[in-house]
Protein backbone atom coordinates (compact mmCIF):
# COMPACT_ATOMS: atom_id res chain seq x y z
CA UNK A 1 0.00 0.00 0.00
CA UNK A 2 2.48 2.99 1.16
CA UNK A 3 5.72 2.29 3.80
CA UNK A 4 6.35 5.07 6.14
CA UNK A 5 9.71 6.59 5.46
CA UNK A 6 12.09 7.24 8.36
CA UNK A 7 10.79 10.90 8.56
CA UNK A 8 8.01 13.50 7.06
CA UNK A 9 10.47 14.92 4.53
CA UNK A 10 11.33 11.62 2.84
CA UNK A 11 7.77 10.90 2.97
CA UNK A 12 7.20 13.27 0.36
CA UNK A 13 10.16 12.89 -1.55
CA UNK A 14 11.80 16.61 -0.33
CA UNK A 15 15.21 16.97 1.38
CA UNK A 16 15.21 17.63 4.84
CA UNK A 17 15.59 21.50 5.67
CA UNK A 18 13.86 24.36 6.52
CA UNK A 19 13.35 25.50 3.36
CA UNK A 20 10.83 23.80 1.51
CA UNK A 21 8.52 23.51 -2.12
CA UNK A 22 5.41 23.98 -0.27
CA UNK A 23 4.52 22.89 -4.56
CA UNK A 24 5.77 19.73 -4.43
CA UNK A 25 4.50 19.04 -1.27
CA UNK A 26 1.17 19.76 -2.18
CA UNK A 27 1.51 17.56 -5.10
CA UNK A 28 2.85 14.77 -3.50
CA UNK A 29 0.59 14.89 -0.25
CA UNK A 30 -2.48 15.11 -2.97
CA UNK A 31 -0.63 11.65 -4.74
CA UNK A 32 -0.14 9.68 -1.38
CA UNK A 33 -4.05 10.75 -0.42
CA UNK A 34 -5.55 8.90 -3.65
CA UNK A 35 -3.32 6.09 -2.93
CA UNK A 36 -4.15 5.29 0.92
CA UNK A 37 -7.82 7.02 0.63
CA UNK A 38 -9.98 4.71 3.02
CA UNK A 39 -12.77 4.08 0.43
CA UNK A 40 -10.31 2.36 -1.74
CA UNK A 41 -10.30 -0.39 0.66
CA UNK A 42 -14.26 -0.63 1.67
CA UNK A 43 -14.18 -4.14 0.08
CA UNK A 44 -10.83 -4.59 1.49
CA UNK A 45 -10.39 -7.19 4.60
CA UNK A 46 -10.46 -5.35 8.12
CA UNK A 47 -6.74 -5.16 8.37
CA UNK A 48 -5.92 -3.68 5.09
CA UNK A 49 -8.80 -1.09 5.80
CA UNK A 50 -7.45 -0.45 9.25
CA UNK A 51 -4.08 0.03 7.88
CA UNK A 52 -5.23 2.75 5.41
CA UNK A 53 -6.80 4.68 8.37
CA UNK A 54 -3.60 4.50 10.16
CA UNK A 55 -1.84 5.72 6.57
CA UNK A 56 -4.12 8.42 6.21
CA UNK A 57 -3.82 10.05 9.38
CA UNK A 58 0.12 9.64 9.45
CA UNK A 59 -0.01 11.46 5.81
CA UNK A 60 -2.29 13.97 7.59
CA UNK A 61 0.18 14.50 10.30
CA UNK A 62 3.09 14.70 8.68
CA UNK A 63 1.46 16.95 6.12
CA UNK A 64 0.19 19.87 8.51
CA UNK A 65 3.85 19.73 10.11
CA UNK A 66 5.68 20.28 6.93
CA UNK A 67 3.17 22.57 5.78
CA UNK A 68 3.31 25.45 8.71
CA UNK A 69 6.44 27.49 9.28
CA UNK A 70 6.49 27.11 12.74
CA UNK A 71 5.58 22.65 13.19
CA UNK A 72 8.13 22.27 10.70
CA UNK A 73 10.93 24.63 12.62
CA UNK A 74 10.06 22.40 15.53
CA UNK A 75 9.64 19.38 13.81
CA UNK A 76 13.40 19.72 12.30
CA UNK A 77 14.84 20.43 15.47
CA UNK A 78 13.33 17.07 17.11
CA UNK A 79 15.00 15.10 14.28
CA UNK A 80 17.64 16.59 15.34
CA UNK A 81 17.43 14.94 18.87
CA UNK A 82 16.30 18.43 20.57
CA UNK A 83 13.48 18.16 22.79
CA UNK A 84 12.04 21.74 22.57
CA UNK A 85 8.73 21.37 24.64
CA UNK A 86 11.23 20.93 27.37
CA UNK A 87 11.63 24.54 28.29
CA UNK A 88 13.83 26.12 31.31
CA UNK A 89 13.66 29.82 31.69
CA UNK A 90 17.21 30.15 31.35
CA UNK A 91 17.29 28.57 27.66
CA UNK A 92 15.23 32.43 27.35
CA UNK A 93 16.72 35.15 26.31
CA UNK A 94 15.72 37.90 29.21
CA UNK A 95 15.29 40.25 26.92
CA UNK A 96 13.26 38.22 24.15
CA UNK A 97 10.98 38.23 27.13
CA UNK A 98 11.10 41.86 28.36
CA UNK A 99 10.48 42.76 24.64
CA UNK A 100 7.42 40.39 24.54
CA UNK A 101 6.02 41.75 27.21
CA UNK A 102 6.23 45.16 25.85
CA UNK A 103 4.55 44.29 22.42
CA UNK A 104 2.01 42.63 24.34
CA UNK A 105 0.97 45.56 26.54
CA UNK A 106 1.21 48.09 23.66
CA UNK A 107 -1.16 45.83 21.77
CA UNK A 108 -3.14 45.42 25.14
CA UNK A 109 -3.38 49.75 25.72
CA UNK A 110 -4.25 50.11 21.83
CA UNK A 111 -8.39 51.28 21.72
CA UNK A 112 -10.68 48.86 20.47
CA UNK A 113 -11.98 51.15 17.52
CA UNK A 114 -10.66 52.35 14.27
CA UNK A 115 -8.37 54.82 15.83
CA UNK A 116 -6.36 51.88 16.12
CA UNK A 117 -5.78 51.06 13.18
CA UNK A 118 -2.50 52.41 11.93
CA UNK A 119 -0.41 51.56 15.35
CA UNK A 120 -1.85 47.78 14.73
CA UNK A 121 -0.66 47.72 10.89
CA UNK A 122 2.49 49.25 12.20
CA UNK A 123 2.81 46.17 14.69
CA UNK A 124 1.90 43.99 12.19
CA UNK A 125 4.43 44.71 9.83
CA UNK A 126 7.28 44.97 12.19
CA UNK A 127 6.13 41.56 13.49
CA UNK A 128 6.10 39.80 10.24
CA UNK A 129 9.64 41.11 9.19
CA UNK A 130 11.05 40.06 12.25
CA UNK A 131 9.66 36.49 11.44
CA UNK A 132 10.49 36.81 8.36
CA UNK A 133 14.07 37.83 9.23
CA UNK A 134 14.09 35.18 12.29
CA UNK A 135 13.05 32.38 9.68
CA UNK A 136 16.00 33.40 7.83
CA UNK A 137 18.21 32.81 10.44
CA UNK A 138 17.18 29.64 11.95
CA UNK A 139 16.99 28.43 8.31
CA UNK A 140 20.67 29.44 8.74
CA UNK A 141 21.65 27.96 12.12
CA UNK A 142 20.28 24.57 11.48
CA UNK A 143 22.07 24.43 7.97
CA UNK A 144 25.60 25.64 9.97
CA UNK A 145 24.18 22.74 12.89
CA UNK A 146 24.15 25.31 15.46
CA UNK A 147 21.41 23.63 17.42
CA UNK A 148 21.83 26.08 20.67
CA UNK A 149 21.30 28.94 18.20
CA UNK A 150 18.38 27.42 16.37
CA UNK A 151 16.59 26.49 19.26
CA UNK A 152 16.25 29.86 20.83
CA UNK A 153 15.00 31.48 17.45
CA UNK A 154 12.88 28.81 17.23
CA UNK A 155 11.35 29.96 20.99
CA UNK A 156 11.55 33.36 19.10
CA UNK A 157 9.31 32.46 16.58
CA UNK A 158 6.90 30.64 19.00
CA UNK A 159 6.27 33.84 20.55
CA UNK A 160 6.32 36.23 17.41
CA UNK A 161 3.70 33.68 15.97
CA UNK A 162 1.32 33.88 19.13
CA UNK A 163 1.89 37.93 18.48
CA UNK A 164 0.85 37.38 15.32
CA UNK A 165 -2.41 35.52 16.05
CA UNK A 166 -3.01 38.36 18.99
CA UNK A 167 -3.02 41.69 16.49
CA UNK A 168 -5.42 39.20 14.53
CA UNK A 169 -7.90 38.91 17.63
CA UNK A 170 -7.76 42.22 17.71
CA UNK A 171 -8.49 43.50 14.87
CA UNK A 172 -11.37 41.01 14.44
CA UNK A 173 -12.56 42.85 17.55
CA UNK A 174 -12.64 45.72 15.98
CA UNK A 175 -13.80 44.39 12.39
CA UNK A 176 -16.44 41.89 13.66
CA UNK A 177 -17.07 40.14 10.23
CA UNK B 1 -12.23 22.53 28.96
CA UNK B 2 -14.09 23.72 32.02
CA UNK B 3 -12.46 25.61 34.33
CA UNK B 4 -12.82 25.59 38.27
CA UNK B 5 -14.47 28.13 39.93
CA UNK B 6 -11.55 29.42 41.31
CA UNK B 7 -9.57 29.79 37.98
CA UNK B 8 -12.01 31.94 36.80
CA UNK B 9 -12.45 34.23 39.52
CA UNK B 10 -9.31 35.23 39.36
CA UNK B 11 -9.48 35.10 35.91
CA UNK B 12 -12.42 37.49 36.29
CA UNK B 13 -11.11 39.61 39.04
CA UNK B 14 -7.67 39.79 38.77
CA UNK B 15 -5.80 40.48 42.58
CA UNK B 16 -3.02 42.92 41.74
CA UNK B 17 -2.68 43.53 38.16
CA UNK B 18 0.05 46.45 37.54
CA UNK B 19 3.59 47.39 37.83
CA UNK B 20 6.43 48.47 40.62
CA UNK B 21 9.36 51.00 39.81
CA UNK B 22 11.89 48.52 38.62
CA UNK B 23 14.51 51.09 39.43
CA UNK B 24 13.78 50.75 43.27
CA UNK B 25 16.30 48.67 44.50
CA UNK B 26 13.77 47.21 46.89
CA UNK B 27 12.04 45.88 44.11
CA UNK B 28 12.46 42.70 41.96
CA UNK B 29 11.52 41.65 38.80
CA UNK B 30 10.76 38.10 37.63
CA UNK B 31 10.35 37.75 34.02
CA UNK B 32 9.46 34.09 32.65
CA UNK B 33 7.42 32.87 29.58
CA UNK B 34 6.49 29.95 27.89
CA UNK B 35 7.39 29.93 24.34
CA UNK B 36 4.44 26.78 23.50
CA UNK B 37 1.89 28.65 24.29
CA UNK B 38 3.37 32.19 24.04
CA UNK B 39 2.20 33.14 27.63
CA UNK B 40 4.53 35.68 28.89
CA UNK B 41 4.62 36.72 33.03
CA UNK B 42 6.04 39.75 34.54
CA UNK B 43 5.52 38.99 38.78
CA UNK B 44 7.20 41.90 40.96
CA UNK B 45 7.30 42.15 44.70
CA UNK B 46 8.82 45.00 46.71
CA UNK B 47 10.72 44.26 50.16
CA UNK B 48 10.33 46.43 53.27
CA UNK B 49 13.08 46.94 55.71
CA UNK B 50 13.10 43.85 57.31
CA UNK B 51 12.98 41.51 54.20
CA UNK B 52 9.29 41.22 54.47
CA UNK B 53 7.48 41.40 51.13
CA UNK B 54 4.68 44.32 51.15
CA UNK B 55 3.42 44.55 47.46
CA UNK B 56 3.21 42.37 44.79
CA UNK B 57 1.80 42.86 41.00
CA UNK B 58 1.62 40.93 38.29
CA UNK B 59 0.87 41.38 34.45
CA UNK B 60 0.52 38.10 32.93
CA UNK B 61 -0.37 37.48 29.13
CA UNK B 62 -1.78 33.75 28.52
CA UNK B 63 -4.42 31.54 29.54
CA UNK B 64 -6.98 31.69 32.52
CA UNK B 65 -5.18 29.19 34.54
CA UNK B 66 -1.59 31.68 34.00
CA UNK B 67 -3.54 34.54 34.69
CA UNK B 68 -4.89 32.75 37.91
CA UNK B 69 -1.49 31.16 38.74
CA UNK B 70 0.10 34.74 39.34
CA UNK B 71 -2.36 36.23 40.46
CA UNK B 72 -3.39 33.92 43.57
CA UNK B 73 0.62 33.71 43.85
CA UNK B 74 0.62 37.72 44.28
CA UNK B 75 -1.61 37.06 47.00
CA UNK B 76 0.27 34.41 49.11
CA UNK B 77 3.63 36.45 49.06
CA UNK B 78 2.00 39.53 50.46
CA UNK B 79 3.66 39.68 54.09
CA UNK B 80 5.68 36.78 53.95
CA UNK B 81 9.94 37.04 54.28
CA UNK B 82 11.51 36.37 50.96
CA UNK B 83 12.65 33.07 52.58
CA UNK B 84 9.07 31.52 53.16
CA UNK B 85 8.30 32.89 49.88
CA UNK B 86 11.11 30.93 48.45
CA UNK B 87 9.27 27.92 49.79
CA UNK B 88 6.14 28.02 48.01
CA UNK B 89 5.88 25.59 45.59
CA UNK B 90 3.85 25.46 42.03
CA UNK B 91 2.13 22.25 43.53
CA UNK B 92 0.23 24.43 46.28
CA UNK B 93 -1.11 26.26 43.59
CA UNK B 94 -2.39 24.26 41.56
CA UNK B 95 -3.89 21.95 44.62
CA UNK B 96 -5.58 25.32 45.42
CA UNK B 97 -6.54 26.10 42.32
CA UNK B 98 -7.50 22.53 40.99
CA UNK B 99 -5.77 22.95 37.40
CA UNK B 100 -5.92 19.66 35.79
CA UNK B 101 -2.69 17.98 34.71
CA UNK B 102 -2.44 19.91 31.00
CA UNK B 103 -2.12 23.41 33.07
CA UNK B 104 0.12 22.20 35.49
CA UNK B 105 2.69 24.24 33.84
CA UNK B 106 0.76 27.06 34.16
CA UNK B 107 1.43 26.99 37.80
CA UNK B 108 5.63 26.22 37.48
CA UNK B 109 5.31 29.21 35.22
CA UNK B 110 4.13 30.96 38.72
CA UNK B 111 7.20 29.71 40.73
CA UNK B 112 9.21 30.17 37.84
CA UNK B 113 8.59 34.08 38.25
CA UNK B 114 8.61 34.79 42.02
CA UNK B 115 12.29 32.72 42.39
CA UNK B 116 13.17 35.22 39.81
CA UNK B 117 11.69 38.04 41.34
CA UNK B 118 13.42 36.84 44.69
CA UNK B 119 17.03 36.29 43.10
CA UNK B 120 16.72 40.01 41.43
CA UNK B 121 15.84 41.86 44.82
CA UNK B 122 18.28 40.00 46.56
CA UNK B 123 20.86 40.73 43.80
CA UNK B 124 20.10 44.07 43.96
CA UNK B 125 20.24 44.78 47.47
CA UNK B 126 23.84 43.21 47.19
CA UNK B 127 25.06 39.83 50.04
CA UNK B 128 23.21 40.59 52.68
CA UNK B 129 24.19 39.61 56.64
CA UNK B 130 24.00 35.81 55.74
Amino acid sequence: MLSIADNYFSQFELPVGYEIDLDRLNRQFRQLQVIVHPDRYAAAGDEQRLRAIKLSSYLNEAYETLKSPLRRAGYLLRLQGVDVDQVEQSDLDPELLFEQMRLRETLAELPRDESALEQLDDLRRSAGSRLARRREEFAGSLALDNLEQARKLFHELQFLTKFQVEIAKVEDAIFPD
Amino acid sequence: MAYSDKVLDHYENPRNVGRLDDSDANVGTGMVGAPACGDVMRLQIKVDGNGVIEDAKFKTYGCGSAIASSSLLTEWVKGRSLDDATRIRNRDIADELGLPPVKIHCSVLAEDAIKAAIADVKKKQGPAEE
